[in-house]
């Protein structure tokens, strides 16, 4: 038995929000505690910059564009949000959106990507920074890609030093000179953005060769209008659902055989997966799904005189174009590693004789090596004599003898990656680690220097994210540090940012690692109109 | 359609119905031998059926050969061991890796229900540890019937009636087929003794006065109620057997199964290699052997009579089901599945 009460303002910490809180109120016992929203104890910032709360004169406060959200947030049952959250993640098991996690002493186990129902949002204008900034980048990493397997005039040139360049693990000699459809590489982007302590927008990394999680999007997005349709109401919330059809359409504009008006069979377009053990094959079935394509494994193929066929019940159908999520080293046994049982013996033939095209194409894992990174502002100054809209976070090359010394001087306070992992793997994260962690990754640099780069920590941006409590009763909001993966496809028509992303939060407390791996969740993305 | 996902829903087709099986024997098993009382010489009786039982289910050589098969040993080994890969949960688990890898492909109703059965099973195979206990053991062995059930709903009401449905109607058929016919073989050999079978079999079966046996066998393929509209009379042995491998409207005898088998095929091969944009394999036949297989031996049952199937011996008739069953399965994976390389001589055709 509850009615709505007059507004009025929620007591947060010492200081006094300023937000209209619907609050309910029970007749015979005064307030409800459990009624008294998630933000009942308050907000603090600790000193972060925060997606959704800023520091007003009279204390914290919510940044204008998510005054609204925060409302119906806040006015919402606890147990009932709690009881919302779970039922999503629920779906997310029975449906299949999971990942298979890795380790060496236990089995693998499909896990899926704990969701947090609070979203984040990205008001119009700061959007369109980001969606410019990811166009300008892209376009030249694609020209850096054609020019480091053509001329190499930037090589030449010296603006990026050509040992850099071939030394990196994903250069491929084997596709120099070797043409691609519209001279295009890039077909799938997913870089990572952060905003630092400031609030600017940094470019973390570039994933250029098979970037995963935009299943996770669009799943996301699903999921939030059929739990929470209210928050929806009165914000115009740029739609995601189109990634797919603009995903097919690039595709299919990339095959070498065209349609024939009036023969049904048009080019086959397939997705190539490793097969169920890959930790992402719920995105690749997913993706094959929604673009209503088949989705392949490597002996599903093979290749006769160098044009790519599907074994079907009825013979043999030829493939055009391949969204490969296989990666580069082991999509064709003849060309690359000898013991790859994932690709199709003589790929590589086929597409030199452009009989099939593959989205990506073989070889732009050189543009997203983390060395390469370092270049990426001269490199767009080079190609589109341009300064880069999107800055990169401050990066030290080991490969430098003078940057080495700094580097190795100040471990305890730097991150360092490995140049050539992903997914959070081979990471030393300076302030936090041992004694012992520092002192192996100093013997790895000093072994290894191309294999390094090493960054300052970046104070990622946070954002209001749910946490239940332990007696599972109840739960209120406090920040986590997030990133955003925002994707890109590159067709014939040019680039179309998908308006969204994938925003990953980092769950437990303090940590600044978001990956999925690394106790990861995620959070639907708001893009405002 | 790509072969792989063919091989996919054949696959699911045929260990969905083998858990069911494995289940409702089980079951059946279970509510049989428990009226047999405690003497020395029924311990020995209910081993007998427990062994046959693991017969049945091809698990003889997984269990634990210093056990002695009893209801404390048996029900664990054929519904939760991971050492038996026709365990029940071996068998959704598949069924369920199968269905993962063509998700896209089959209706979310599908894909849903075998995820959410097999994370239900993966659950309760962790905290059952009691499966001795005939309660736990049965109420489980109804779910998987019931969820087999649900699954047959869920395909007929979903799935476009294209090739992809008729792979799974092979898969399931097929295993149906043989599923029966070694069921009522090691029962026969188990009611009538070891030496009959091979050879006369007109006059090998009198009358039995306990003919508890033969209800349990028609139960545990459903066909108890069946068993009594249609034959109007008490039950015989030999009535028994007839329903059970010549009746063409008795959804597990074997006839009817050849019989949905066949046509499950037919719709296959309708379209010759080079339909739907494809173009046929090197060196690859136009005639269809699993055709000819299936064709075959549904033509063979649909003209027998049973005193031509004793004559012959009900045990011999019932191996050469099971072995066309293996030769048909065999001939399907070969024509339709089969992943092998091009060889070079093929590659230069």
């Amino acid at each position: 038995m509850g009615r709505a009460m007059s507004p009025q303002p929620l007591r947060l910490g010492l200081f006094v929000l300023e937000v209209e809180v619907k609050r309910t109120i029970r007749e015979d016992d005064g307030v409800d505690q459990r009624l008294a929203g998630v933000l009942r104890h308050g907000y603090s910032l600790d000193g972060f910059f925060d997606e959704a709360f800023e520091m007003g004169p009279q204390g914290v406060v919510p940044r204008k564009h998510y005054v609204q959200l925060l409302d119906q947030v806040a006015a919402m049952d606890v147990l009932e949000l709690r009881q919302a959250k779970e039922l999503a993640n629920r779906s997310f098991l029975h449906r299949g959106v999971t990942f298979t996690v890795r380790s060496a002493d236990e089995p693998d186990t499909e896990r899926i990507l704990p969701f947090d129902p609070i979203p984040r949002i990205v008001p119009v204008d700061e959007w369109a920074v980001i969606e410019a900034g990811l166009r300008q980048r892209l376009r030249a990493l694609n020209q850096f890609v054609h020019d480091v397997y053509h001329g190499q005039e930037i090589l030449r040139e010296g603006v990026v030093p050509r040992r850099q360049v071939v030394l990196g693990r994903h250069f491929r000699r084997e596709v120099v000179g070797i043409d691609v459809a519209h001279d295009q590489y890039i077909h799938v982007a997913g870089c990572d953005l952060i905003r630092d302590g400031q609030g600017r927008w940094l470019v973390l990394e570039d994933n250029l060769r098979t970037p995963s999680g935009v299943s996770y999007v669009l799943a996301n997005r699903q999921i939030m209008m059929r739990t929470f349709p209210d928050w929806f109401a009165d914000l115009s919330v740029r739609p995601v659902d189109s990634y797919a059809g603009r995903l097919l359409d690039n595709l299919v504009g990339l095959s070498p055989r065209r349609a024939v008006p009036g023969v049904a069979n048009g080019p086959a377009v397939v997705v190539l997966t490793p097969g169920i053990y890959n930790s992402a094959y719920f995105e690749h079935a997913f993706l094959a799904q929604q673009m209503g394509i088949d989705l392949v494994e490597g002996r599903d193929l093979f290749v006769l005189e160098n044009r790519v066929y599907m074994r079907t019940t009825y013979g043999r159908r030829q493939v055009d174009v391949i969204y490969r999520r296989v990666d580069d080293e082991f999509l064709d046994s003849l060309a690359f590693r000898s013991d790859s049982l994932l690709g199709v013996a003589g790929l590589l033939g086929a597409v030199r004789t452009g009989n099939v095209t593959l989205a990506n194409a073989i070889g732009t894992g050189i543009a997203d090596d983390k060395v390469l990174y370092h270049y990426v502002p001269e490199i767009i100054r080079y190609y589109l004599g341009e300064e880069p809209i999107l800055p990169n976070v401050p990066t030290y090359l080991p490969s430098d003898p003078e940057q080495l010394e700094y580097v190795l001087a100040n471990l305890d306070s730097l991150v360092v990656k490995a140049a050539n992992e992903s997914g959070g793997y081979g990471m030393l994260m300076g302030p936090v680690a041992e004694e012992r962690e520092i002192e192996s990754f100093r013997q790895a640099i000093i072994a290894n220097p191309r294999g390094y780069i090493a960054q300052p920590v970046v104070p990622l941006s946070r954002h209001p994210t749910f946490i239940a409590d332990e007696i599972g009763v109840s739960g209120e909001l406090e920040g986590r540090h997030v990133d955003l993966r925002p994707y890109a496809l590159s067709g014939p028509d040019g680039i179309t940012v998908l308006a969204g992303g994938l925003t990953r939060v980092a769950l437990r407390k303090g940590s600044l690692v978001v990956n999925s791996s690394q106790g990861g969740g995620s959070k639907d993305t708001w893009v405002l109109q | 359609m790509l072969s792989r996902m063919a091989s996919s829903l054949y696959w699911i087709g045929r260990y969905v119905e083998r858990a069911e099986q494995t289940a409702r024997l089980t079951e059946v098993t279970f509510s049989h031998t428990l009226a047999m009382g405690s003497t020395p010489e029924a311990e020995a009786r209910r081993g007998r059926h427990w062994a046959a039982l693991l017969e049945i289910v091809g698990a003889g050589s997984t269990f634990p050969a210093a056990d002695w098969p009893d209801e404390t040993n048996v029900p664990e080994h054929l519904i939760f061991s991971r050492e038996n890969p026709n365990s029940i949960v071996e068998c959704i688990a598949v069924a369920r890796d199968n269905a993962r890898t063509m998700r896209h492909q089959v209706a979310t109703e599908m894909w849903e229900a075998l995820n959410r059965f097999h994370l239900e099973v993966e659950h309760e195979s962790h905290v059952a540890h009691l499966t001795a206990e005939a309660e736990t053991a049965t109420r489980f062995c109804r779910s998987v019937i019931d969820f087999s059930q649900l699954l047959h709903g869920i395909t007929n009401s979903t799935m476009p009636r294209e090739e992809g449905w008729y792979f799974l109607q092979v898969g399931k058929f097929l295993e149906r087929a043989e599923s029966t016919a070694r069921t009522l073989d090691v029962n026969y050999r188990l009611l009538a003794g070891d030496d009959k079978g091979l050879g006369d079999d007109r006059t090998a079966l009198p009358t039995p006065d306990d003919v508890q046996p033969w209800a349990s066998l028609l139960h545990s393929l459903s066909a108890y109620e069946s068993y009594h509209r249609l034959q109007r009379r008490g039950i015989q042995p030999y009535a028994v057997i007839e329903m059970l491998t010549l009746s063409a409207v008795l959804p597990r005898s074997i006839r009817f199964s050849i019989a949905q088998l066949d046509a499950a095929l037919a719709h296959i091969t309708e379209q010759a290699p080079g339909y739907n944009g494809s173009e046929p394999m090197p060196g690859s036949s136009t005639e269809s052997e699993a055709r000819r297989e299936v064709g075959k031996l549904h033509a063979d049952f649909a003209y027998q009579r049973l005193d031509e199937l004793l004559e012959g011996g009900v045990h011999r008739a019932l191996v050469g089901i099971q072995r066309s069953c293996y030769r048909i399965g065999d001939c399907i994976e070969e024509e339709f599945f089969a992943h092998r390389p091009l060889t070079a001589w093929q590659a230069m055709a």
